[in-house]
């Protein structure tokens, strides 16, 4: 008998039967959700047709709308802010020595090991404290984004130092040897080469705050629901297709933030 | 050789407590090629980087015709450097590599176009033009790395390690075009390495640096020839260094070799053509310092009846290794004297004839020299 190939493997039975199990699991809730979020009926238990009202239904839902309407402000403001700490943090980390440098380095990725909920009860107490309650909109969403900021701009930090650990660091010296200042350097030759990171840290934290529940839960007033937040509310009375429909918009998006990310992280180097 | 372009005075550069390079005094003249040699950890590169711009010194100035440049940042100095990476911009082509320190300055497109085909024209990469630097051989990039700075047009040309991330057969190649590009252009080319032999075949002038000091600046042939001090002698090529007393004018008692004469080390005398004979390098009188005797493996000879004449010296020795090298085979002995102990020699005979004999490991053979390849050497 010759021997098996890692390849091989995948064409036995079990092993495909163990691959499809293991897909069903993982997918198999989500393909539920947006399954149904076309289903024409009410209960959401048995399929009774095909129909897109209860997107319609969802798009003229306005609390449903202005919590979307927040969320995706607060993703984006939180994202373009996380963007210029994260890049900062991420080249002064690799460009200079300074003292408890190391401190620093361990220090900036702490938030993310952090339990999320340790997060959002930190985040409740510390605005509890001063933040004022009444504030106009955007302005009522200033601590949702604080509080996303602080929980995003460790991921675009990380993966900014990821690329920055494989640019020659001769580079930045060799524009500067040619004429250029520190400035003209880190525009025309860093950025270029960190430009796919810098972008995929740019949507993981636009993902990352536009789906977060549990810090945002704690620190989301009346005034400032997020779609996550305001799903939950609506889960609690019953769970009709609109949520399913909401839910699906969420995926949607998140999902193809997360390609495009992913795509530019692995894009070759040039 | 003229007034001096960078006069180099009492340079120090400390990092904490060690000094990379203490009160280094040196004049770089336009149009050489100079060369900085040394171990690495001597402050060869720290010493390119302090003329390049790239370090601040600690103490100490740099004149560049008689301006002090030791304040400005590299950009604003007329000088280039070649990287040991080469840091060729991985997202621009081979052109807008070498545009690009001209686009900094603001150069009239037109012009800047012309000054980069002459440049491309110069380092022979017109084909390769549209290329990334992906796209090149190790070779190629140096190339684009060298157009680059030498198209900014700047007094000198600094290289660090520029051939070190290139292998054998290439490297040779790569030093003879460095040195017909240097001739090319009319810039002073300073170039650190840590190869002597890529040190010897390129330079006009070589400073050897040892723990951030220079031991010895001197012409490839003096370095060799008449090296100052025992680490220059035992850095630059080999060298059979053995203690020495002195004892009598221009003789010292060397262990395993008897009585022996020697010129000293460092002579003014050395000449185009080979050692001045006679006294002339000699230092009369006895040299206290004198610690060490040395002579280069190659002006050994071996021989079964050596010649006669004042100035020839002959022991016999046995022989403990034999390696053959093609070109050379190089002999490890030990000196026979009848009561002390025998000095260990090294010996590069050359195979000059296809029928040349090697001795075998264990054979009793007479080594000769000339007095005046014997030379003296300080600590």
């Amino acid at each position: 008998m010759s021997r098996t190939e890692p390849l091989d493997y995948a064409n036995r039975w079990w092993m495909r039967v163990f691959l499809a199990l293991f897909f069903v699991v993982l997918y198999a809730p989500i393909v539920t959700l947006v399954a149904f979020s076309f289903n024409d009926s009410k209960r959401n238990i048995v399929w009774r047709g095909f129909t897109t009202k209860y997107y319609l239904k969802a798009v003229e839902n306005d609390s449903l709308i202005e919590a979307f309407t927040n969320s995706l402000t607060i993703a984006i403001v939180s994202m373009v802010v996380s963007v210029a700490l994260g890049v900062a943090a991420a080249v002064l980390l690799w460009r200079f020595r300074f003292p408890l440098r190391f401190a620093a380095d361990g220090l900036l990725s702490l938030p993310i090991v952090i339990p999320e909920i340790c997060m959002g009860v930190a985040m409740l107490v510390f605005f509890n404290q001063w933040w004022p309650r009444d504030l106009a909109w955007p302005l009522s969403l200033g601590n949702i984004i604080i509080a996303h900021i602080t929980f995003t701009f460790p991921f675009v930090a990380v993966i900014v130092r990821g690329r920055l650990a494989s640019v020659n660091r001769e580079l930045e010296k060799a524009a500067m040897d040619l004429g250029a200042s520190e400035w003209q350097a880190m525009r025309d030759i860093l950025l270029p080469q960190i430009r796919p990171s810098v972008i995929a840290g740019a949507l993981i934290a636009f993902t990352l705050s536009l789906d977060d529940f549990v810090i945002t839960y704690f620190t989301a007033g009346p005034n400032s629901i997020t779609l996550p937040v305001k799903i939950n509310s609506m889960v609690r009375f019953s769970v009709t297709p609109e949520v399913n429909a909401a839910s699906t918009v969420l995926i949607v998006i998140t999902i193809a933030a997360a390609v495009i990310a992913m795509r530019l992280q692995n894009a070759k180097r040039g | 050789m003229s007034r001096a372009l960078i006069e180099i005075r009492h340079l120090s550069k400390t990092f904490g407590m060690d000094a990379a390079v203490s009160d280094v005094s040196l004049d770089i003249y336009d149009k050489e090629f100079l060369v900085l040699l040394g171990p690495s950890g001597c402050g060869k590169t720290t010493l390119l980087r302090l003329i390049g711009g790239f370090e601040n010194p600690t103490a100490g100035a740099i004149h560049l015709e008689g301006r002090d440049i030791a304040g400005l940042p590299p950009n604003k100095r007329p000088v280039n450097m070649v990287f040991q990476s080469y840091a060729v911009f991985p997202h621009m082509n081979v052109r807008d590599n070498i545009a690009y320190g001209l686009r900094i300055d603001g150069v009239e497109a037109r012009e800047r176009e012309r000054r980069v085909d002459e440049a491309l024209a110069l380092v022979q990469l017109d084909s390769l033009a549209a290329r990334y630097s992906h796209q090149l051989s190790g070779g190629q990039r140096q190339r684009v790395a060298l157009a680059r700075a030498l198209v900014k047009r700047p007094r000198i040309l600094l290289l660090d390690e520029p051939l070190s991330a290139l292998d054998a057969k290439l490297r040779e190649a790569m030093q003879n075009e460095l040195v017909k590009l240097q001739h090319t252009v009319g810039i002073t080319f300073v170039v650190v390495t840590h190869d002597q032999d890529e040190a010897l075949s390129m330079a006009e002038r070589i400073a050897v640096m040892e723990r951030g000091r220079i031991r010895q600046l001197d012409t490839p042939r003096n370095l060799y020839e008449a090296p100052q001090n025992r680490f220059v002698a035992d850095f630059v090529g080999r060298m059979n260094i053995l203690p020495a007393h002195p004892t009598a004018n221009r003789r010292y008692a060397v262990e395993g070799l008897g009585e022996i004469a020697a010129v000293a080390g460092g002579a003014e005398g050395v000449v185009a053509g080979g050692v001045a004979g006679g006294d002339e390098g000699v230092v009369a009188g006895v040299d206290e310092s004198t610690t060490f005797v040395a002579i280069r493996p190659e002006k050994l000879s071996i021989a079964e009846t050596p010649p006669t004449g004042d100035n020839i010296h002959s022991t016999t020795a046995t022989v403990e290794n034999v390696a053959y090298y093609g070109g050379q085979t190089v002999l490890t002995v030990k000196t026979t004297p009848h009561k002390t102990p025998g000095a260990p020699l090294t010996i590069a005979t050359p195979n000059n004839r296809r029928t040349t004999p090697t001795p075998a490991t264990g054979e009793q053979i007479t080594v000769w020299w000339r007095a005046e390849d014997m030379i003296t050497l300080a600590e």
